[in-house]
């Protein structure tokens, strides 16, 4: 996959504070977590590559465009969805998103035509000639997301989106996510400091600590990763399942509660282990994939990065 | 309307120009601008004097008209250069008034609602925001300063003998360069003072305030000083003197010419950095 956010040493100084230092890392994922915690400058990257800010040193590109120098081609080729609230007063949901496509570039009418789709995408088709002032949080949250769709953007940038949302309202945000993510034409900016969003829809990850990047991650790789470490319980047989498992070629470790960890290689499964345990005379009472990777990338960047 | 299946497509066609996204905004904000009937009220009742110029004009070269009224001899009202610029007086007035609803509800409520950030997020730049915004107001005091006196002046130009278009050409100019001034002036620091208090209300008391503070303070200095120059403080005095300069009118404001465009434009420059200052994306905390 071809990269489509460069970072080569960026800095970004706000007033008297260096908010972002020498962040350098090239992401290529269709779905960019940033993650870290409050103030650890999520925002100001996002805000510093929609131009807003002006980085003190370095530089960056994004979708193959330099934040700097072709900000305005940047500003074209992004939606944005803001952390906090943000609407036009005193018009329609219909005709904020139009208006917003408009001055994204879009001719009039194919701009009205994308605001209704991109209301009715978002659950909001029904209230979509009601004035923004009157929705609540959760609609509100969604009517930013649909203004960022509406122009179809490559790129889209969601600051905190799950922000101030009911457990129902966050899954639809989330599922509204992911929708974007699989129809492959947008790449997802995903900024946020729930470990649980950036983990449910994103592939790769960049966690910031005080300004600096503490890691950079494909979270698709451990996945990947993950699926090979398996947790296992296995009950009765000769006693030598982990000799036997061994043979299958894989790296067999004694675990807690008499459970074994294994290291599966390519071309075994579960299907496999299964397999060698009806040979073996043995019952497998646990056997699980290891989980909370990104929880644990995460307490490992924030005791050891920054 | 259908229901649509979701799509999340990129928009492939060419994108509109930069003139046309600047245009997005004042059609937007247009129907905004009327949406209260005091502003509706107020530029219709802003076409009762050019209307009666007109009229008046009309009846100075159709004498017959006013057969059996008391100007059965001619209306005694000469239409020179003073007429036009007592004209432009009247019309500032309502101008001012239109400002005081208009102004202060194109930008506070973008601020206090967070959407800079949605505009600024997009190929337009602040330049262009205010542009856009701006042309709401321009628009809307054109229709009643430039627009209806040229008109009576086209009017008494089509009326009258070849040598009065000789003598007034000047006024044609003069009538441009004066409302051009005061909608620039007018739109620029009811934005700015908008976007400095974020409060529609506030913003229309400050608007009153500042035609009346820098007054009596200036009024106050040239009472201790001794001195005329105190009324360049006072914005209706230096907008009188423009106007003096421009059509001759007899104003006595005491002040220079110069120092009285250097007042208004003084203004409208400050209005233009506090504009830069506080129309941002983000404020950043220092």
């Amino acid at each position: 996959m071809t990269a489509f956010l460069e970072l080569d040493g960026l800095s970004v100084r706000l007033g008297r504070r260096d908010v972002l230092r020498d962040l350098t890392g090239t992401l290529a994922g269709r779905a960019i977590g940033l993650l870290g915690p409050n103030g650890a400058g999520k925002t100001t990257l996002l805000h510093t590559l929609l131009g807003f800010f002006r980085p003190s040193s370095g530089a960056a590109r994004l979708a193959g465009f330099d934040v700097v120098r072709e900000s305005r081609e940047v500003r074209r080729a992004v939606g944005y969805m803001p952390e906090n609230d943000a609407f036009v007063a005193g018009i329609s949901g219909v005709r904020t998103v139009a208006m917003f496509a408009e001055l994204s570039g879009l001719p009039r009418a194919e701009a009205l035509e994308r605001a209704h789709e991109a209301l009715f995408s978002v659950g909001l088709g029904e209230v979509r000639y009601r004035n923004l002032e009157t929705y609540s949080l959760g609609m509100k949250q969604l009517a930013k997301l649909a203004q960022a769709i509406a122009h179809g953007p490559r790129v889209l940038f969601l600051d905190e989106p799950t922000n101030g949302l009911d457990p129902p309202a966050r899954q639809r945000m989330i599922r509204l996510i992911k929708e974007i993510r699989e129809a492959g034409e947008i790449r997802v900016v995903l900024s946020s400091h729930l470990l649980r969003d950036v983990e449910e829809c994103c592939d790769e990850v960049l966690i910031l600590k005080d300004g600096r990047i503490a890691a950079l991650c494909d979270l698709e790789a451990e996945r990947r990763a993950n699926r090979r470490l398996v947790e296992l319980e296995a009950v009765g047989g000769n006693g030598d399942f982990a000799g036997a498992l061994a043979g299958l070629g894989c790296a067999v470790a004694p675990g807690i509660r008499r459970r074994l960890k294994v290291v599966l290689p390519d071309g075994v499964g579960p299907r496999e282990l299964y397999r060698l345990a009806g040979e073996s005379g043995v019952q497998l009472r646990h056997l699980a994939y290891q989980r909370d990777s990104l929880e644990e990338i995460f307490q490992r960047a924030m005791e050891n990065g920054g | 309307m259908t229901v649509r299946t979701r799509r999340f497509r990129p928009f492939e066609g060419t994108p509109t120009s930069t003139l046309t996204r600047l245009l997005v905004l004042p059609r937007y904000a247009w129907k905004e601008a009327f949406a209260g009937k005091l502003v509706t009220g107020a530029f219709t009742s802003a076409f009762l004097v050019p209307a009666g110029a007109l009229v008046l004009v009309w009846l100075k070269h159709n004498i017959a008209a006013l057969v059996n009224t008391p100007f059965a001899g001619g209306i005694p009202l000469p239409i020179d250069a003073q007429f036009f610029g007592w004209l432009l007086v009247a019309q500032s007035y309502f101008a001012f008034a239109l400002t005081l609803f208009v102004g202060p509800s194109l930008v506070s409520p973008d601020l206090v609602n967070g959407a800079l950030p949605l505009y600024f997020s997009r190929p337009i730049s602040r330049w262009q925001y205010v542009l856009g915004k701006l042309l709401v107001l321009a628009a809307l005091l054109s229709a009643i300063t430039w627009v209806p006196l040229l008109l009576v002046f086209v009017l008494q130009a089509s009326l009258a003998e070849s040598a009065w278009i000789a003598g007034h050409a000047g006024i044609a100019a003069s009538i441009l360069l004066g409302s051009l001034l005061l909608v620039v002036f007018l739109s620029l620091v009811s934005m700015a003072v908008s976007a400095w208090v974020r409060n529609r209300a506030v913003a229309r008391g400050l608007l009153i305030g500042l035609g009346v503070v820098p007054a009596v303070f200036g009024q106050a200095l040239n009472e201790m000083l001794d001195v005329e120059w105190g009324g360049v403080l006072n914005v209706g005095l230096a907008w009188g003197r423009v106007l003096e300069g421009l059509f001759g009118i007899p104003v006595r404001a005491g002040i220079p010419l110069g120092g009285a465009w250097a007042s208004l434009l003084t203004a409208t420059v400050l209005a233009l950095l506090l504009l830069r200052r506080k129309l941002k994306a983000f404020e950043v905390v220092r």
